[in-house]
């Protein structure tokens, strides 16, 4: 629900019931000043009878032209004093039963004491409720009304800003270069709120940054020094050395090797995430596939991998230098985690590349599998590079990767 | 045949240079920009090994000066950078070749010996090594009792061999060779075992004595005993 409906929930409900509550104050107070009024007559009604009484000294007569009913009735003892009622009596004039106010006192003229009973109609008050009520819904339909025109009108362009910034955010992406763009307005709120998530987005942005020039800078300066340590076996490697130092010159050459592909790989991250590869239209994915098979296919024959390739042409828009490292990243992989005698079969649709080989008994933690450094066994060859490489590449193409593992077949899916 | 080395990291400088000097080639070395001019302005090269980032100015500006000056060597980039656009700027400035450090020594004077023989022989020379006769350009080879038929593979790896001859090359630097460094291909030793089997058994077949010497499981050696250093 959004906030602007449950806000008019609750403001419309409060509202229907402050005016319902109010009608119904105003109808009982109007309903007393009428009664206060109407009583005020009786009691002018009962001064006439009196000073009447004592001019004459008799009863006056009663004069059927008035509103006011009039009776007299002996009793042989006084009331206590004037006694309002209110009742319900048939009324000839109008026709029918009207609520009416009655004023009883004991009236004493010299010859005896009488009751009179003095009845006016208290009239208008069923008029008085009907105007009142049908005020009373009037109001609430207009003001529901004017609240929903008025959110029509007024307030979703008051929460535009909101929505626009909130578009803006859920389009942020840290490794864009593209800043958001967020609104300007007048409101106080909305002004923090957007000055808060531009920080905030500036931050991640700039923290991102620098976090990249890092890796970059810190991979470009570890070539060198690299390329002094492999230069320099390169050349004691020439030298007519014991068997025990050619071993600690092998181990050397190995720990090298696995610095260089480390660093090689993340550079290509960063590369990668640089956005400094080139889409082009149109790339045949088919022809690359082909290629790349045919270069594997001695490690393939080698390992004994029983091989199945069905291709049929894919057109994707995307770097061919990224297509050849996912090709060769995928088979890769493939290939490392097999065993000797087991299968590859390769699958390329219209829309999308099915890689399944054999492999470990134990399907891969998929929620770990595409981040960086992730290695089921402690692999020496690999530096868990490779899917994280896998997935960026998939990332900035466009295309969906995906794992799944069924009866010692892992098979990985990327759809166009 | 004369090098220049324009590379401002001293120590791999000195690397580059005793290899290659022991390569049979000569070497000079500059250490920085104005070094590398005034050895041009005085000396001819038939290569430069040039690093890109200097400390001061660039190995593009060498590029430019070079172009400017239709200086006709060859030149090598050595470069820690690897981008793509530098590669581009560099082969487009009249470069011939783009190594990304870091790299196999042998590979860097496989390489050099690759521009050189296109530059110097339009790449339709034939070499002439003991009882091999190798024409490049066709990628053939043969013997006195007839053609060895090679793999594209296999003559690479003979090439590779011939521009390192007598030097240790190893196996890592020869499967980055063949393969390529970016290839990610999963290290199979036993591959090039089974091409430098392939490539023995084929030579020996035509009555070349054996060239190739496995050194001790670290790589191999490509020797021709009695022949004199410079091919």
């Amino acid at each position: 629900m959004k906030l602007l409906s449950m806000y008019n929930r609750y403001n419309v409900s409060v509202m229907v019931l402050v005016f319902v509550l109010s009608s119904a104050v105003s109808f009982f107070l109007i309903k007393q000043i009428l009664k206060n009024e109407v009583d005020g007559s009786l009691l002018r009604v009962k001064a006439k009878i009196q000073s009447f009484v004592d001019q004459h000294d008799r009863l006056p007569e009663v004069n059927l032209l008035n509103d006011e009913m009039i009776s007299f009735k002996r009793v042989a003892k006084p009331a206590r004093g004037d006694e309002f009622r209110s009742v319900k009596l048939f009324i000839k004039g109008i026709g029918r039963v009207h609520l009416c106010r009655q004023l009883i006192y004991t009236l004493n003229t010299r010859r005896a004491l009488y009751q009179v009973s003095i009845i006016n109609p208290l009239e208008g008050t069923s008029h008085l409720t009907r105007l009142i009520l049908s005020v009373t819904i009037i109001t609430i339909l207009m003001l529901i009304i004017a609240t929903f025109v008025m959110n029509r009108l007024i307030i979703s362009k008051l929460w535009r800003p909101f929505y626009q910034s909130i578009t803006e955010v859920s389009n942020f992406k840290i490794n864009d270069a593209h800043v958001p763009d967020f609104p300007v307005t007048r409101i106080a709120e909305f002004n923090f709120m957007i000055s808060s998530l531009k920080t905030a987005t500036t931050n991640a942005s700039e923290n991102y940054r620098i976090l990249k020039e890092f890796t970059e800078n810190a991979a470009h300066e570890i070539q060198t020094p690299l390329a002094i340590i492999q230069s320099k076996l390169d050349l004691l490697v020439q030298q007519d050395l014991p068997a025990e130092h050619i071993e600690s010159l092998r181990s050397a050459y190995g720990a090298i090797r696995k610095l260089s592909r480390v660093n090689q790989d993340l550079l290509l991250i960063t590369k990668i995430e640089n956005s400094q590869f080139e889409k082009k239209d149109h790339v045949r994915i088919k022809e690359h596939i082909e290629l790349k098979v045919l270069e594997f296919k001695e490690i393939w024959q080698l390992k004994n991998l029983d091989l199945k390739v069905s291709l049929k042409e894919a057109i994707l828009s995307i770097s061919p230098e990224l297509l050849e490292i996912l090709i060769y990243n995928v088979l890769g992989n493939a290939t490392k985690h097999n065993y000797n005698g087991g299968f590859i079969h390769i699958e390329l649709d219209a829309d999308q590349l099915v890689v399944a080989n054999s492999g470990s008994e134990k399907a891969l933690n998929k929620e770990r599998l595409f981040s960086r450094f992730y290695k089921e066994i402690n692999n020496s060859e690999n530096n868990g590079l490779g899917l994280s490489i896998i997935k960026q590449i998939c990332e900035v193409s466009g295309i969906e990767s995906a794992y799944r593992y069924e009866d010692g077949t892992h098979r990985f899916c990327f759809s166009f | 045949m004369r090098i220049l080395v324009i590379e401002d990291e001293q120590e791999l400088l000195k690397s580059i240079t005793v290899y290659l000097e022991s390569n049979a080639f000569v070497c000079e070395q500059a250490s920085h920009i104005y070094a590398a001019r005034e050895k041009l302005a005085t000396s001819d090269y038939d290569c430069i090994v040039l690093d890109i980032t200097l400390p001061v100015g660039s190995g593009m500006d060498i590029l430019r000066e070079l172009k400017e000056a239709h200086k006709s060597c060859g030149v090598l980039i050595i470069s820690a950078k690897g981008s793509l656009d530098d590669k581009l700027l560099g082969l487009e400035l009249g470069a011939d070749d783009y190594l990304t450090k870091p790299f196999h020594l042998p590979e860097l004077a496989a390489r050099i010996h690759a521009i050189n023989r296109r530059r110097v022989f339009g790449g339709n020379d034939l070499m002439v090594l003991d009882k091999l006769t190798v024409n490049v350009q066709d990628k053939y080879v043969r013997t006195e009792q007839g053609a060895v038929d090679l793999t594209r593979k296999e003559f690479e790896l003979l090439m590779y061999f011939i521009s390192n001859k007598n030097r240790v090359v190893t196996k890592e630097a020869i499967i980055d060779h063949l393969w390529g460094v970016h290839s990610n291909m999963p290290d199979n030793y036993d591959l090039i075992y089974v091409h430098i089997r392939n490539l023995r058994k084929k030579m020996t077949d035509k009555g070349c004595p054996d060239y190739i010497h496995a050194v001790y499981g670290i790589g191999y050696r490509f020797s021709i005993a009695d022949l004199p250093v410079e091919a």
